[in-house]
This record gives structure tokens, C-alpha cells and sequence, in this order.
């Protein structure tokens, strides 16, 4: 069987320098993995030395000479630009998830091959390769580095000085920070303030976490109702998962730092490959995601009330004069129009006019009480400077919650009528439903779930007859009202909508994969392939990385807005209204797809007090070595060694 | 030779000419020749179909003539504007009396539980006139009307297409849906259950009680022409009972004449051997 030797490209570069002497290949292979080029030696100094397994040589050139003697004839050369895992590159044979796994959905994935044959293709099991060393081999390829250097630290001999230089470049804000901080490094100030932004930030978890839970009530959901309070309890949630997150992360740095001690024992190569940026990396996307949208979200606030409060007057102008004619003269005018045969349609006088002198005297009263004291610009005004403040010191997106939830306590006259007219209209069209049957001499039979025949008794008859009639007669004036507040409603939710899709792009934007994506592709690996290139003497591929697709990253939205869709612009909707069920907007239900970057279960406050402990301690003793990153490979290489 | 026998199966690849003709055919039709049938006495000339035959008839005719009472009652009470009340009062005590008579054999239970079902019915029709009433106010007459038509054809047919159980709700359901959407065009609302309870007892009620009795037929009969002479005049009387007589006596003779003629060339009642045409033509489809 021919094998497939993975070579790095900047070794292409490296040859260079050996081409006055004869040079080796040297490369690891693992059980599972194909071999990955290291480092070329050369040969005079392997000679002495054979190398030990996992390490071997796989090619040699003569000097002066181009081409490669390859130690398998038939092998496939396959080379790969090494990503650098301290610039967090790396390969992924699947496209790396930004949404927890538990929050996952199904469809979309299948939507990667455009075409339908290729999918079927895909799916046929005997084309699929069983080959199981891709996925392993790929995992040694994103730790090459510290391959390299567990390597450099076993065979100290064959270290040449190495001119171009990969090494890690720390120049992030985190050493910078760390730098100004080392001289109070492990004294007291240190240690007290340590202690001092440990209690804070379980301070806040505690009332995070005890917030959200009074607001996801069982028994009062108050997240239901309100989209400010969804808003709060979305941020509640949030930074209960901060510190989880954090933890996360910092912990799967911790243990990549510790790789070099693991490679150099091949029989460990399980566990190595459990802990590769594949797994932690989405945790970082979305831990930043979230803050950068935070931020984003206050300068946005800060925008939004310069504007809400210049335009001050204006706006509560317009917005007086929208509210009034809707909330007030519009609904006047339909429901008395309802009870005078609108459009010629004759509806039934002394039921219309029933109905609409009992919305009237609803519309009336809620206005007189309250509808014409907060709409009154004065109070808009006021209203208006509030949002404008809350906006500019805790982001826009309490202030459009604020927004939402005033539109629909202004509106609870509407939604009132509507609730009264659905219940009327689905009381009547079940009536209608079970009296027909009764008609054709059939009723439903609920416990085999299907249509019988019946013989009813007389009177059963004649009463169901005589109801329903009445009730069919009477189906088209309830219809009218039905349908006028259902319109009302509709067009209240659909602002509603609007503005809450906002607040979720707000909040939800997946802002920091997108900069990511523009920044470094190969940062966020949705997938490799590979490329062929000019045959030589062997067959060369190259393998690249595909960055994620931009659909995957708006997976949610594409879920919400179908959602959205089928339930409010579609046959669906005629279907519920017909029905009589409810169109309200389920906000839990809605939006609980845009969450997919937190837990469902949120850690209780005891395990995240024993995580916090834990990793106290293990930044305690892991801290007097994350000085000097030599110390580290130093130590781990005394263990391998033992 | 080893010719296959041929068969009456038109879909089938046959080695015969277009125009074959089977040999059993024709000695059939010249032992049918030769034999001639009974006319004379034929099953159907008995008195017992001819009893059956008429009895079929007549409740047919009947039934139309129930539900041209309702239109009676209508008129009576809509064109003609007369109080409905004393009408309903002598017509319910009388089948109220109809009912105690007949009811003597019968257990205590059922007649109490029957007499529970005739409070609640008269009950909700007290309480459901009203709104009846109402409900048509707004509708133009022709469509009322209109409905009325189609839903009294419809009543007419469910009633005449067979004798089943399954059919009988959807009558008297029919019944009782044209009776109040006429009903919603009177004025009162006494009116209105009058109306209502007068159709019910003389549509429903009735006919469940006499099942055939000659004096109701008498009565109801008497009862619609003295109407169409009163509404329409003798001429029209004249006419609609020579119909009717042509309906009641000529109709069935006729009935039996088709049948003594040409149903009994190939009925079933008759040996196998002299039914012509079923025995070569398939009442059901053969299908291969």
C-alpha cells in the first residue's frame, strides 16, 4: 500500500540552505497517523544516531541534486502550510460549530453540497472512506509546532540553528498586561486581589444566576410576557456563562502548553487528540462574540439616545399622532362601522351591534383612563428621555426592549379584543365542527380517534339542528369582528417582530466570526481540501483549509426567519386564523433558537463555586511556570524522561 | 383439434372471427323461443307486489305532501298573517292524546323519560325563537327562500332514497333546518315556536306514531287542496288531483307492467335457465 507523507511548505524553503550537503527527512508517525514531515538533517549527523520511533526518516536527498528519494516509491506527498496554533490556526475536517452541541439543529448541514447527486454520492457507504487516520493525522498537523519542539528536546543533537525562526510570538495585550503587572507578581497585593475579583465575580454569578431564575418562574414566567425582562434574563444568563467559559478556555490552554510531555509517549495519542482546538476554539469565538457584542451594544445605546434625545420632540410629535389614530380613532371607526353592514355584508343587527357597543365602551374607557395619559406628548416625551438614558448605560437593546414593551401595554385593549374574538370564533367554529357532524348523523369518537356513525335520540336532533343553524347564521358577523382585531393584532405583532429582530441582531450578531473570517481563515476551518499540483516523480497534493461559510455562521437567523415565515406570512397563518388559534408571539419559543451560544441547563452555583475553587489552585501552581515558557517543555520533558 | 373455447372477454386475444357468434347463444335464444314465457303468471301480477308497489308509492307521496304542509303553515302564518296559536294548541292536544292512548301498554320509564325530552325540546325552542327571529333580518327573502328550495329537495330525496337507519337523522335534520330558516323570516317570536312546533309534531312526530293510517292521509290530503283552493282557485285543485290520481293509480300499474315485461326476462327470481340476458350478460364486472 502506498503511503501519504504529510510535508509542511516552509521546509520547501528550508532545503535551500542544504543543498551543498545530503539531507533527511525526518518525520513522526503515531499508530493512527500517517507520517508528518519535521525536520530535515542533515544525513551525516542522523547516521550515528538511528532514530527511535514515533520518529523516522522518510526521504533523503543527495547533494546538488532537486529531487526527493523517497524511502516508500509509491508514496502521495501531501503538503500543508503548518498552521500556527499560537495564531489559533488549525485544521478541521468538519466545519468547526459556533452553537453549543446541545442547541444544534439538524437541518442545514445537509445543504453543503449545492448539488443533489454529489449528496447521494456522499451518502452511498461504499465510496465513503473507512479510513479512519485522516481525522488523526489532521490532529497531529494543528500541534506540528510543539511536535517540533518535543522533538528539538529529545534529539538535542540534530539542533541547527534554526534561521527562520517559528516560534510562539506572544505580543497579545494579556502579556503586555502581564508584563506591567510582574512586579507585584506573588506578593500580597497580588494575592488580595485576587481574592477581591474572585468574590466579585462569584457575587455576580450568585445574583446572575438567582435572577434568572426568579424571572424563568415556573409558575410566572415572566420572560413571556416581557422582552425587557427576557432582555435582563438573556444577560443574566450570560454572565453565568462567562465564567465557564472562561474557565474553558484558559483550561485547554493550560493543557496544550502541556503537550510536548504527551507526544513524545505514542501510546498516549488518545488523549492527545481529546484535547485539540476543534473543541475548545468555538468556546473562544463565542466567549469574545458575546463581549464584543456587549460592547457593541452600548455604542450603539450611546448613538440611539443622542439621537432619541436630540429628535425628542419630533419624534414623540410623530409617535403621538401614529398612536392616536391607531390605537384610538382607527379601532373607533372600524367597530362602529362593523355594526352598520360594512361593505353591504349583512351581518346579524342585534348581535353586531352588541359587540361593537361593547368594544366601544372598552375603547372609550381604557382611553379615557389610560391610553390618552401616555400618549400624551408630554408623557412620550418623558418615556422617550428614560430609553434615551437606559439606552446609553446599558445598551440599545434594553432600550428597544423598553420600546416593545411599551407598544404592547398601549395595544392591550387590542389584544384584548382579539382574545375575545378568537374565543368567541373558536368556541363557534368547534360548535359548528361537532354539530355538523351531528347533522350527518355522525359523531366523533374520541377514544378511536375517527368519525362514527350515530342514531342520536329525538330531541338530540332537533336541538343540534336548531343550534346549529343559529350558529351558522350568526358565523359571519362574529367572523367580521373576528377578523378586523385579528388584522389589529397583526399588524401589532408585526412591528413587535421588527423591532425584536433587531434586538436579536443585537444581541446574537455572530460579529466575531465574521471579523475573524475577514482577518484569518484559517482561523475559523469549515472543512479542508485538497489540491492537486504539477506531478513530479511522486504525486503531490496540497491540502488547504476552507474557511466556514457564511451560511453556517447565520445558521440561527436562517432558522428564525423560517420560523418567522411560515408562521406569520404563510398558509400557517391563514390556518390558525381559520381555526381560531393563537397568533400572539411566543418570545421563549422565538428566540430560544438565537441562544445557541448558551447552556439550556445553567450550571448551579455550588459546581461553579468547586470549578472556581479548582481552578484557583491550579492557577497557583501552574502560575510560577507560565513565566517562561521554556520552563514549562523543561519540566514536562524531566517527566517524559522518568 | 385443439381449438380454445371461446370466451365472452372483449380484452382478450381470441382466435375466432369479429363477428362470431357462440353456438350456446343462439340454442339459447331458440329454447326461449320455443319455451315463451308466462306472462300471464308472472310473480309480479300477485297482489302482494302490487300491494307492496302502491304502499312504496303512496308514502313517497305522502312525504311530499308532509312537507307541503310546512309551506302551508308558512303561508298561513307569513301571507295570510293569521295567529298561528289556536292551530298549534288543537293539533298538539290532539297528538297529545294520540300519544295517551297508544302510550297505556307501555312501561312508566319510557314515557317519563319521553315526556322529559318534550320539555326540553319545547324549552329550547321557547328560549331559541327569539334569536331565531333575528337571525335573517338582514338577509333579502329570495335568498331565504332560495336555501329553503334546495334543503327541501335535499329533505325529499334523503327521505325516498331508502329506509335506513343511516339516512333518518339526516331527514328529520334537513327537516328541521328548513323549518328554521323559514321560521326566521316570521315576526314574533310566538310565532316562531308555533311555526316550529307545528312542523315538528305534524313531520316528525306524526308519522313515528300513525305509521300508515288512512286517516291521516284523508286529513292532510283534505287539508292541502281546501288550501290550494283557498290560495290558488278550483282550476288548480282540479288539475293537481288529477295528478295526483295519475300518481296514486296509474304509476304502479305501470311499475308492474315494466316489470312483468321486461324485468322478469332476466331477474333473478326467475330459473337460470329462462333469464336470457343474465346468464350472458354479467350483472357485476368480470374481471379477469
Amino acid at each position: 500500500m502506498s503511503s501519504t507523507i504529510f510535508w509542511p511548505l516552509h521546509l520547501k524553503y528550508e532545503e535551500d540552505n542544504y543543498s551543498t550537503e545530503d539531507v533527511t527527512a525526518v518525520a513522526i508517525q503515531l499508530p493512527e497517523t500517517d507520517p508528518v514531515v519535521l525536520k530535515l538533517i542533515p544525513t551525516k549527523l542522523c547516521k550515528d544516531n538511528e532514530l527511535k520511533p514515533p520518529y523516522l526518516s522518510v526521504a533523503t536527498r543527495l547533494r546538488n541534486c532537486k529531487e526527493w528519494q523517497f524511502i516508500d516509491v509509491q508514496c502521495t506527498i501531501v503538503e500543508f502550510k503548518a498552521p500556527n496554533i499560537s495564531m489559533l490556526q488549525f485544521f478541521s475536517i468538519k466545519p468547526i460549530l459556533l452553537t453549543l452541541p446541545d442547541r444544534t439543529v439538524d437541518s442545514g448541514c445537509a445543504k453543503l453540497y449545492s448539488n443533489k447527486n454529489i449528496e447521494k454520492i456522499c451518502e452511498n457507504e461504499s465510496l465513503v472512506s473507512t479510513e479512519s487516520r485522516l481525522q488523526p493525522t489532521i490532529s497531529l498537523l494543528n500541534i506540528y509546532f510543539t511536535q517540533l519542539l518535543a522533538f528539538q528536546k529529545q534529539y538535542p543533537t540534530y539542533n541547527i540553528e534554526n534561521k527562520k525562526g517559528y516560534s510562539y510570538n506572544e505580543q497579545n495585550i494579556w502579556n503586555l498586561i502581564k508584563s506591567i503587572m510582574s512586579p507585584i507578581k506573588n506578593t500580597k497585593v497580588d494575592e488580595y486581589m485576587n481574592y477581591i475579583i474572585f468574590y466579585i465575580t462569584i457575587l455576580i454569578y450568585f445574583i446572575a444566576e438567582k435572577v434568572s431564575i426568579i424571572l424563568r418562574w415556573r409558575n410566572f414566567n415572566i420572560v413571556t410576557f416581557s422582552q425587557t425582562f427576557q432582555q435582563i434574563d438573556l444577560k443574566c444568563q450570560q454572565y453565568c456563562y462567562f465564567p465557564i467559559q472562561y474557565l474553558r478556555i484558559t483550561k485547554n490552554i493550560a493543557i496544550r502548553e502541556a503537550l510536548p510531555r504527551v507526544t513524545t509517549e505514542s501510546r498516549t495519542s488518545d488523549s492527545l487528540f481529546k484535547d485539540l482546538p476543534t473543541d475548545y476554539y468555538p468556546d473562544y469565538i463565542r466567549f469574545y462574540n458575546t463581549i464584543w457584542l456587549m460592547l457593541n451594544d452600548i455604542s450603539f445605546g450611546l448613538i440611539l439616545a443622542s439621537i432619541l434625545y436630540q429628535y425628542k420632540h419630533l419624534i414623540s410629535n410623530i409617535l403621538h399622532k401614529i398612536f392616536t389614530f391607531y390605537l384610538y380613532d382607527l379601532l373607533k371607526m372600524v367597530t362602529s362601522e362593523l355594526s352598520r353592514n360594512p361593505f353591504g355584508i349583512k351581518l346579524n343587527q342585534e348581535l353586531s351591534s352588541f359587540l361593537s357597543e361593547l368594544f366601544l365602551w372598552i375603547i372609550e374607557n381604557s382611553y379615557a383612563n389610560f391610553i390618552n395619559v401616555i400618549i400624551s406628548v408630554k408623557t412620550l416625551e418623558i418615556f422617550i428621555g428614560y430609553c434615551a438614558y437606559i439606552s446609553s448605560v446599558f445598551g440599545a437593546t434594553f432600550a428597544l426592549s423598553l420600546m416593545v414593551d411599551f407598544i404592547s401595554i398601549l395595544s392591550i385593549h387590542i389584544q384584548l379584543f382579539y382574545l375575545i374574538s378568537r374565543k368567541i370564533y373558536f368556541w363557534q367554529y368547534n360548535s359548528i365542527n361537532s354539530f355538523w357532524y351531528l347533522f350527518r348523523g355522525k359523531k366523533n369518537n374520541v377514544l378511536r380517534k375517527r368519525i362514527d356513525h350515530h342514531d342520536f335520540e329525538l330531541d338530540q336532533l332537533l336541538m343540534g339542528t336548531l343550534l346549529f343553524i343559529i350558529l351558522m347564521f350568526l358565523l359571519p358577523t362574529v367572523l367580521a369582528f373576528y377578523i378586523s382585531y385579528a388584522s389589529f393584532q397583526l399588524v401589532i405583532i408585526l412591528v413587535e417582530i421588527l423591532i425584536e429582530s433587531l434586538i436579536s441582531l443585537l444581541n446574537h450578531f455572530p460579529l466575531f466570526a465574521l471579523l475573524l473570517r475577514v482577518k484569518d481563515k484559517e482561523r475559523i476551518p469549515g472543512g479542508i481540501y485538497f489540491e492537486m499540483e504539477e506531478p513530479s516523480n511522486v504525486l503531490k497534493f496540497k491540502l488547504k483549509s476552507k474557511p466556514l461559510p457564511i451560511s453556517m455562521m447565520f445558521k440561527p437567523y436562517a432558522e428564525l426567519m423560517n420560523t418567522l415565515s411560515s408562521s406569520y406570512f404563510g398558509s400557517s397563518l391563514v390556518k390558525k386564523l381559520i381555526r381560531g388559534q393563537t397568533i400572539a408571539v411566543n418570545r421563549n419559543k422565538l428566540y430560544q433558537v438565537l441562544y445557541s451560544s448558551l447552556p439550556i441547563q445553567s450550571m448551579s452555583f455550588d459546581d461553579i463555586l468547586k470549578k472556581f475553587m479548582y481552578a484557583e489552585t491550579i492557577n497557583m501552581t501552574s502560575g510560577i511556570n507560565s513565566n517562561n515558557p521554556n520552563n514549562v517543555i523543561s519540566k514536562n520533558s524531566e517527566i517524559s524522561t522518568l | 383439434m385443439g381449438k380454445v373455447e371461446w370466451k365472452r372477454l372483449l380484452w382478450l386475444q381470441q382466435d375466432y372471427p369479429d363477428n362470431y357468434t357462440d353456438q350456446k347463444f343462439l340454442e339459447k335464444v331458440k329454447d326461449y323461443e320455443n319455451k315463451k314465457l308466462d306472462y300471464a303468471n308472472s310473480p309480479y301480477l300477485s297482489v302482494e307486489n302490487y300491494r307492496v308497489v302502491r304502499s312504496d308509492f303512496l308514502n313517497f307521496f305522502q312525504t311530499v305532501l308532509n312537507t307541503s304542509i310546512i309551506y302551508i303553515i308558512f303561508a298561513y302564518i307569513y301571507i295570510y298573517d293569521k295567529d298561528p296559536t289556536v292551530v298549534t294548541v288543537l293539533v298538539t292536544s290532539v297528538i297529545a292524546s294520540i300519544v295517551l292512548f297508544k302510550e297505556h301498554d307501555k312501561d312508566q320509564l319510557s314515557s317519563l323519560l319521553n315526556l322529559k325530552s318534550v320539555i326540553i325540546i319545547i324549552f329550547s325552542m321557547l328560549t331559541l325563537s327569539p334569536i331565531l327571529k333575528s337571525l335573517s333580518k338582514t338577509t333579502a327573502s329570495d335568498s331565504v327562500w332560495t336555501l329553503s328550495f334546495w334543503l327541501t329537495l335535499w329533505y325529499i330525496s334523503s327521505i325516498s332514497s331508502s329506509k335506513e337507519i343511516k339516512t333518518s337523522n339526516v331527514s328529520t335534520n334537513l327537516l328541521v333546518a328548513v323549518v328554521s330558516i323559514l321560521s326566521s323570516r316570521l315576526s314574533t317570536s310566538t310565532h316562531v315556536f308555533c311555526f316550529l312546533f307545528l312542523c315538528i309534531q305534524i313531520n316528525v312526530v306524526l308519522p313515528n306514531l300513525l305509521i300508515s293510517s288512512t286517516v291521516l292521509f284523508m286529513l292532510s290530503n283534505s287539508f292541502a287542496y281546501m288550501f290550494i283552493t283557498h290560495a290558488l282557485g278550483w282550476m288548480y285543485t282540479f288539475c293537481i288531483t288529477l295528478t295526483t290520481l295519475l300518481y296514486i293509480w296509474l304509476l304502479p300499474k305501470w311499475f308492474i307492467y315494466w316489470q312483468v315485461h321486461y324485468r322478469m326476462l332476466d331477474d333473478a327470481n326467475t330459473s337460470s335457465k329462462e333469464a336470457l340476458l343474465t346468464s350472458w350478460d354479467a350483472k357485476k364486472p368480470i374481471l379477469d
